[in-house]
C-alpha cells in the first residue's frame, strides 16, 4: 500500500494524506478523497499514516467535514492529546531535576513543536523526549538520570557515541524514553560549537517548567536535517512539520542563517532537496535567492556520499558486509571536519581503528568474512539482528 | 454544598481541552482521563473561563424558566461531582478571571439549557490500559477510549 520503503518522502498517497492534513478547501477535499478512496481504514494504515492522524481530524474539524470516520479520528485525537500531554508531564520532571543540578537544558523535536508551533496537544503525536545538553554535561547529567531510575539503553555505545554519535536513550520503569542529546544533528560534529544552536534558543515552557527550545530557525533547519533520514518507519513528518512552522512563523524564519548552517554543516543537499520538494508538492513559500543559492552548491563527493547513505540507509541496521562497511565509511564522513582525499582519510583510519578497539585489521577482516558466510547460510531474520556496533565488538 | 463563589481549573494537575463540544480532561496525577459532552461540555467551559458556578446555573434556568428547579439541582450535582474529582478547586478571587480569551461560553450555556440533559462526568480510570488500546481496531465506533465490546469466549467443553 505505501511503498515509500523508509524514504523520507511520501508515497503519492502519504502526499495525498499529507495534503488533506494540511490543506484547505478544494485541494485538502480532493485530497481527502483520494486519500480515504484508497485506503482501508481497518488494514491499511502504517504507523508513520497513523502519526499523521490526529493533524488530519484537527485539519478536516476545522473545516467543517462531515463524515463515518470521523469519530474514529477523534478518538485517535484523544488518545494522541492524552498520551502527549502525560508524556509532557514526565518531561517537565525531567527538566526540574536537570534545572536544580544546574544542567541547561533545550527541548527538540516533538515537545517544541508542539507548545511553539502547533500550539495543540493532540495533532503532533510522539513517543519520546528529546532533551539537549551542552557536550560538557553528559556525565552529569548521565549520572543523575541514573540516580533517580532511567536505565541507559545499549551502554555499550556510550563511549562511541560521547565521541563520534549525537545520543543515548534512557527508560524509565514505566518505558518512557528519553533521549539525551549532545549534539542536535548526526552530521558535522567536528564543526558543531554549543554556542551554534544554544545562541538563538528561545524560551519556553513544559507543564509548566521553564527551558529553552531552539529558535524558530534552526528549528525548521533541525525538523528538515533531522527528517531526511531513512527509517523502517518513513519519517514523513518532517513535511507536515516544515510546512506549519513556515507557514506559521514566515516572518522569524532568517533564511541566511539557514544557507549559513546547511554550508557550515555540511548539510545543504538535505536542506535544498527538502525546501524544494515542499516548495512544489506543498506550495510552501520559499524565497527564490534561497533556493538559487542552496542549488549553486557544489557538493564535494563526501557530502553526496552522506546525503545518498541518510536516505537510503540512515538508521537501518545494515547487514550485508558492503552495507557495513558504507555505514561506517558514510558514519565518519558525516561527522568530521577534514577535508582534502590524505586528510580524510588519515582520519578514517584512526576512526577504524577506535571502532575496532584497536585489534589486527586481519581479525576483523575474518569476523566480517564468517559473518558474510553465516548470512547466506541462516535464515535472513537471523542477519537481521546483527548490528552496527558489532563491528565495534569485533575485537572483544 | 458548594461553598466558594468562584471555582478553577486545578491546574497544573488538569489538563483540558474541547473538542467538537465534548470536553476532555486529564488528571495528570492519577492519570484519570475524563470526558463531559452537552451541557457537561458547556458548563465546565464557562466555568473554566468565568469561574462563577452559580451564574452558570442563573444562565441556564434564565433560558429555560420552565425546568427551573431540575435544572438548578442537577447542574449544582454536576459541578460537585467535578469537585470531589478535585477538576476544580474553590477560589476566592474572581479577579482570576477578568482577563477576557475572546471566549464566549455563555451562548453554548444557553443551548445548553434550551434541550436540557442532564449534564454526566464520564471517568476512564485504567489509563495504561487505555492508551494501550489500539484506536482504530479496539475501539467501538465512538472511537477512543471506548472499548469494542468482545463478547466473553465460550467456556471449552
Amino acid at each position: 500500500m505505501y511503498p515509500n520503503n523508509g524514504s523520507p518522502f511520501p508515497s503519492e498517497m502519504q502526499e495525498q494524506l499529507l495534503k488533506a492534513a494540511l490543506l484547505t478547501g478544494d485541494e485538502m477535499l480532493g485530497a481527502w478523497k483520494k486519500w480515504k478512496a484508497s485506503v482501508d481504514f481497518e488494514r491499511d494504515i502504517e504507523y508513520a499514516s497513523f502519526r499523521m492522524l490526529p493533524l488530519l481530524y484537527y485539519n478536516l474539524s476545522r473545516q467543517h467535514i462531515n463524515d463515518r470516520l470521523m469519530p474514529r479520528l477523534k478518538g485517535i485525537y484523544r488518545q494522541a492529546w492524552s498520551k502527549n500531554h502525560l508524556l509532557f508531564y514526565k518531561t517537565a520532571k525531567v527538566i526540574s531535576l536537570l534545572n536544580d543540578a544546574g544542567i541547561p537544558t533545550i527541548l527538540l523535536k516533538g515537545i517544541a513543536l508542539t507548545v511553539l508551533v502547533y500550539k495543540n496537544y493532540a495533532v503532533r503525536p510522539m513517543a519520546d523526549m528529546d532533551i539537549l545538553i551542552p557536550k560538557a554535561f553528559a556525565g552529569k547529567t548521565i549520572s543523575l538520570l541514573k540516580s533517580k531510575g532511567w536505565k541507559m539503553e545499549f551502554e555499550h555505545y556510550l563511549e562511541y557515541n560521547l565521541k563520534y554519535g549525537r545520543s543515548i536513550t534512557f527508560r524509565d520503569r514505566e518505558k518512557t524514553e528519553l533521549d539525551l542529546h549532545w549534539h542536535p544533528i548526526f552530521e558535522a560534529h567536528d564543526l558543531i560549537t554549543d554556542d551554534d544552536f544554544r545562541s538563538r534558543a528561545i524560551e519556553m515552557e513544559v507543564a509548566g517548567v521553564k527551558t529553552l527550545s531552539l529558535g524558530m530557525t534552526d528549528m525548521l533547519f533541525h525538523t528538515i536535517v533531522h527528517g531526511l533520514r531513512y527509517n523502517p518507519e518513513p519519517p514523513i513528518r518532517w513535511v507536515a512539520d516544515a510546512t506549519v512552522l513556515i507557514q506559521k512563523f514566515p516572518q522569524q524564519i532568517d533564511w541566511d542563517r539557514i544557507i549559513h548552517h546547511a554550508k557550515k554543516f555540511r548539510v545543504f543537499l538535505q536542506i535544498n532537496t527538502a525546501l524544494n520538494y515542499l516548495n512544489k508538492n506543498f506550495q510552501v513559500e520559499i524565497p527564490e535567492s534561497v533556493l538559487r543559492e542552496l542549488g549553486s552548491i557544489q557538493p564535494a563527493f563526501a557530502d553526496r556520499l552522506v546525503f545518498k547513505h541518510a536516505r537510503k540507509y540512515g538508521d537501518r541496521i545494515p547487514v550485508t558486509l558492503y552495507e557495513k562497511l558504507y555505514t561506517l565509511y558514510a558514519g565518519y564522513l558525516r561527522q568530521t571536519s577534514k577535508t582534502g582525499f590524505w586528510d580524510q582519510h588519515a582520519g578514517f583510519v584512526r576512526y577504524l581503528r577506535f571502532r575496532t578497539k584497536g585489534k589486527p585489521h586481519f581479525k576483523i577482516l575474518m569476523y566480517h568474512l564468517s559473518l558474510l558466510f553465516k548470512n547466506h547460510t541462516s535464515e535472513r531474520k537471523k542477519g537481521n539482528e546483527n548490528t552496527v556496533n558489532e563491528i565495534a565488538d569485533a575485537g572483544k | 454544598m458548594i461553598i466558594s463563589k468562584f471555582l478553577k481549573v486545578n491546574e497544573p494537575n488538569v489538563v483540558h481541552e474541547t473538542i467538537d463540544g465534548e470536553a476532555i480532561l486529564l488528571d495528570l496525577n492519577t492519570g484519570n482521563y475524563f470526558s463531559l459532552d452537552g451541557a457537561g461540555a458547556a458548563i465546565w467551559d464557562y466555568i473554566a473561563a468565568k469561574g462563577d458556578w452559580s451564574k452558570a446555573i442563573e444562565l441556564m434556568t434564565g433560558e429555560n424558566p420552565g425546568q427551573k428547579e431540575t435544572i438548578a439541582a442537577t447542574v449544582e450535582k454536576f459541578i460537585k461531582e467535578l469537585i470531589e474529582e478535585k477538576l476544580l478547586v474553590p477560589v476566592n478571587d474572581g479577579a482570576l478571571f477578568s482577563s477576557e480569551k475572546n471566549e464566549n461560553p455563555e451562548a453554548e450555556l444557553k443551548n445548553a439549557a434550551v434541550n436540557f440533559k442532564a449534564p454526566v462526568v464520564n471517568k476512564y480510570s485504567d489509563m495504561q490500559d487505555l492508551l494501550l488500546l489500539d484506536p482504530i481496531h479496539d475501539v467501538d465506533e465512538k472511537g477512543w477510549p471506548e472499548a469494542q465490546d468482545i463478547p466473553p469466549k465460550e467456556p471449552e467443553q
